[in-house]
């Protein structure tokens, strides 16, 4: 047999279009039959971040705590069904200093108190910025408040540095030294939680019927009219502080203030 | 004459052969420290330019170096004082209460830095440089005053090495050996380093909670960065009772600094001059947007600015060493700081940064005039 | 020849040492910058290089005889970048933690010059058997320069090995202790320096050589 010219221009051809066509059918085969697979680790991933906003970190099992935990609404927030009690679950977008941030939030039923938070980012400053990861901070949101007076009030500050008149259950304490970071953090915090108010109001108002519930009081038939009234006003900082609830007749003392309508339903 | 007799008895010991001759550089060093060497440069080949050798040039700086490590050490004490919440009058004690902060620093970076140069000048059998002195004096002078030992240990460790050494010691240092152990701190220690906790002695806290009222700990830079309205007024700043690192708060101290320098010829006077055109050009081109109580001159004033453009742009060995290029390496470092303080939301004070960058381009700019000055003399000849 | 001849042994042993692609021809630098903040990525980037190396020395050394001279690179080129997207595959689909702090720098091993380097030097000259060794021997050289820097990267700058808190938290300046992390070591500068340091350190050690 004579030796392959192996210079040769119809060799070259006919060897590469031959290579090119093996390879692509390897490469192929490879990623359809692994696709499964990843798609798998990339929503695992989502998952246990969605996972950290309930306080769930560190899941051996991600994907059965999740199936058993949470559910997917179609406006894009979750509820979790944590030891029988609802919360819903925002998800956050934002800037940080140097590139995104995003997180997850998750509010008590009562629309106002915040369960556990997440967050993440791309590319922060190690050491500050980039410490907005860890848990310490995101813990420092648990049981924190959400609205005052409608709006998002709920704010990363300097210690020291919170606007003056909002009370400390507004106010997560920023990381030393990463002021921007956790200026980006507070910004997206109230932006994305104001894009989903009306999202956690239905939350709010849903089951529980409670007639406190911001802009619920005319719907929840449970309710007597003139005691909603009274309640719409205690309402507005969600009876936080003794002044609100003292315009409100039903509540008697700050304890009670929070179920106001509640017990005067049960009452009735 | 004891001491030059103790030194000449003591010299076979320590020269090649002896029984110390592992500690030859040290006493090299502590001879030259008290006698001018009795060997001079060969006739031929070395070209002196200069009536003063290293060592006292380097003892000038020192010198220049005192109103502001003073008022450093003042001020230390006076923020003390204000942030505890008993402001006195008590000069003395709060200078005393300076001292005794400050001088722990000193001796660490003198220890950690001279023995890392008597080391590596053990190692390559060549004599301890001077440079370190001034170095060493500096480091202290730009940290916060909350920076604990071991950090400025380790920083200094690593300019001294990483600065200095690989590139073959005193003189051959393409970076300003203090500044890189302030980047270092910088990017390695940083919630050390930036943020209102660090300028002020202990007590901190105290400011933070705002239990002082009308007192933050933050530096001027430091309210502009956060977009917070300046709670110092144009006087303070030039003064240099505001926190900051403990050489830089002083406009005052630094200049008087600056005198002793240009007297002497040590420092050029090009270099700073220019570096405070290009910072002032650039700080009135970028004012601060809605600043309150901030006028665009005392850019020149607060943080490392002044300091930097005495003290360390104007090092001899990383600065441009052409008449011509020192006026453009002067002034790209005056504008460069304050683009970096103006339009980096990252980094409230820009004066390390601009300096390092451009003692990267030093030598480029030397070269461009020199080149020029060739093609022009070759021209001349060629008529 | 026998297969574990002497000759066969320097070839493996080599790059392992005296001919190291990282510390000695300064290859490679690029990736070991940017994956070795940590120990556990460091480690499966420089197998990951390993096994890539390895086999493409094989598969080239196998077609060496018939491939056109013309495009004798490109063909080098196919055959690299079908096995790093095959690595690239398995890495996601079953460490997907570490291949997300790989992130691109998997798919950029087509790039890194220590490959180009021994299918051009080594395996077009070499039969299968020694290309094989040739390029296990390179691709541990590199993993382990890797390794060094991760582990004092990742030591220093969290305090950690392969995620295992080493230093005592009580250290910790926030625990009233005073030790700090160093921030400069989980950037890509230190890890030059610690290359550098590295290189200085081999240089010392066999200065005769």
């Amino acid at each position: 047999m004579a030796k392959l010219n192996t210079n040769s221009n119809v060799y070259t051809i006919v060897y590469a279009s031959v290579m090119v066509i093996i390879v692509a059918f390897l490469l192929a085969f490879v990623a359809s039959s692994l696709k499964a697979t990843q798609d798998a680790n990339v929503a695992r991933d989502v998952k246990g971040q969605i996972l950290s906003s309930v306080n769930l970190r560190g899941e051996a099992d991600v994907d059965a705590k999740y199936a058993e935990v949470i559910t997917e609404n179609a406006d894009g927030t979750f509820t979790a069904n944590i030891n029988g009690e609802e919360k819903l679950i925002v998800p956050l977008k934002g800037a940080g200093l140097w590139g995104p941030i995003w997180g997850y939030i998750s509010v008590n039923k009562d629309g106002e108190t915040v369960y556990g938070a997440f967050f993440n980012h791309e590319g922060e400053t190690a050491g500050l910025g980039a410490r907005i990861v860890e848990e310490w901070f995101q813990t420092g949101f648990n049981g924190k408040k959400i609205f005052k007076d409608n709006e998002v009030a709920l704010g990363v500050y300097k210690a020291g540095k919170a606007p003056s008149g909002l009370s400390a259950d507004y106010v997560v304490d920023a990381v030393t030294g990463a002021t921007l970071t956790s200026d980006g953090v507070r910004n997206m915090i109230q932006k994305s939680i104001a894009q989903y108010a009306d999202a956690i109001a239905a939350f709010k108002g849903g089951e529980s019927k409670s007639c406190c519930g911001k802009g619920q009081c005319e719907m929840a038939d449970s309710c007597a009219t003139d005691s909603c009234a009274n309640c719409a006003s205690c309402d507005k900082a969600n009876c936080a502080s003794n002044e609100d609830c003292a315009s409100c007749e039903k509540c008697a003392s700050e304890k009670e203030c929070g179920s106001c309508c509640e017990s005067d339903n049960t009452n009735k | 004459m004891g001491l030059k007799k103790i030194l000449d008895n003591m010299k076979p010991t320590f020269s090649e052969g002896g029984k110390l001759s592992a500690f030859g550089s040290l006493f090299d060093a502590a001879e030259t420290f008290f006698y001018v060497p009795n060997e001079t440069a060969k006739v031929r080949g070395a070209h002196i330019h200069d009536a003063i050798d290293s060592k006292r040039s380097i003892f000038f700086v020192i010198i220049a170096l005192i109103p502001a490590i003073l008022f450093g050490m003042y001020n230390i004490g006076y923020q003390h004082n204000i942030a505890v919440g008993v402001p006195t009058d008590d000069i003395c004690g709060q200078f005393l209460y300076g001292l005794g902060v400050m001088l722990p620093k000193i001796i660490v970076s003198y220890a950690v830095g001279l023995g890392i140069e008597c080391a590596f000048a053990q190692w390559k059998k060549e004599e301890v440089h001077e440079g370190f002195f001034v170095t060493g004096m500096l480091i202290p002078m730009i940290v916060p005053v909350n920076c604990p030992l071991w950090i400025i240990a380790i920083a200094t460790a690593f300019a001294v090495i990483f600065a200095k050494e690989v590139f073959g010691g005193t003189g051959m240092n393409i970076f300003n050996p203090a500044l890189v152990t302030r980047a270092f701190l910088f990017f390695a220690y940083p919630a050390m380093m930036s943020g209102d906790k660090v300028w002020v002695n202990e007590n901190y806290m105290d400011c933070i909670n705002g239990t002082i009222d009308g007192y933050s700990c933050a530096t001027p830079l430091g309210q502009l960065g956060a977009g917070e309205p300046v709670t110092y007024d144009a006087m303070d700043t030039i003064i240099g009772t505001i926190p900051g690192s403990i050489g830089e708060t002083s406009f005052i101290a630094i200049m008087i600094g600056a005198v002793i320098l240009i007297w002497a010829g040590i420092a050029s006077w090009k270099i700073i001059v220019s570096t405070f055109v290009g910072g002032a050009l650039l700080a009135y081109l970028l004012p601060y947007a809605g600043a309150e109580n901030f006028e665009w001159w005392e850019q020149l004033t607060v943080g490392g600015f002044a300091f930097g453009a005495v003290f360390m742009a104007t090092d001899p060995v990383t600065a441009a060493r052409t008449e011509c290029g020192k006026y453009i390496y002067g002034f790209l470092i005056g504008a460069m700081a304050i683009i970096i303080r103006v339009l980096n939301p990252g980094f409230p004070e820009g004066m390390m940064l601009a300096i390092l960058l451009m003692n990267v381009f030093a030598p480029l700019i030397d070269y461009c005039f020199v080149q020029s000055n060739i093609n022009k003399r070759a021209k001349r000849a060629a008529k | 020849m026998s297969l574990f001849s002497k000759e066969n042994g320097e070839v493996f042993k080599s790059p392992l040492n005296l001919n190291n692609p990282v510390a000695v021809q300064v290859l490679g630098i690029c990736s070991a910058l940017a994956v070795t903040s940590q120990l556990k990525p460091a480690i499966v980037m420089g197998l990951s290089v390993t096994v890539i190396t390895a086999f493409a020395n094989v598969i080239i050394s196998l077609l060496r005889k018939t491939i056109p001279n013309r495009i004798r690179i490109i063909v080098q080129l196919v055959v690299v970048a079908a096995l790093v997207t095959i690595v690239s595959n398995i890495l996601k689909a079953y460490v997907y933690d570490v291949s997300v702090q790989l992130s691109v720098y998997v798919g950029l091993i087509i790039t890194n010059c220590i490959l180009m380097g021994r299918l051009e030097a080594f395996a077009m000259q070499n039969g299968p058997w020694e290309s094989f060794l040739d390029g296990v021997g390179n691709g541990l050289g590199y993993a382990f320069v890797l390794v060094v820097v991760g582990f004092f990267r990742e030591l220093l700058g969290f305090g950690s090995i392969l995620g295992f808190q080493i230093i005592p938290d009580s250290f910790y300046m926030e625990n009233g202790g005073l030790y700090l992390n160093n921030g400069m070591m989980t950037m890509p500068a230190m890890a030059l320096i610690l290359v550098a340091c590295f290189i200085w350190a081999h240089r010392s050690i066999n200065k005769e050589k």
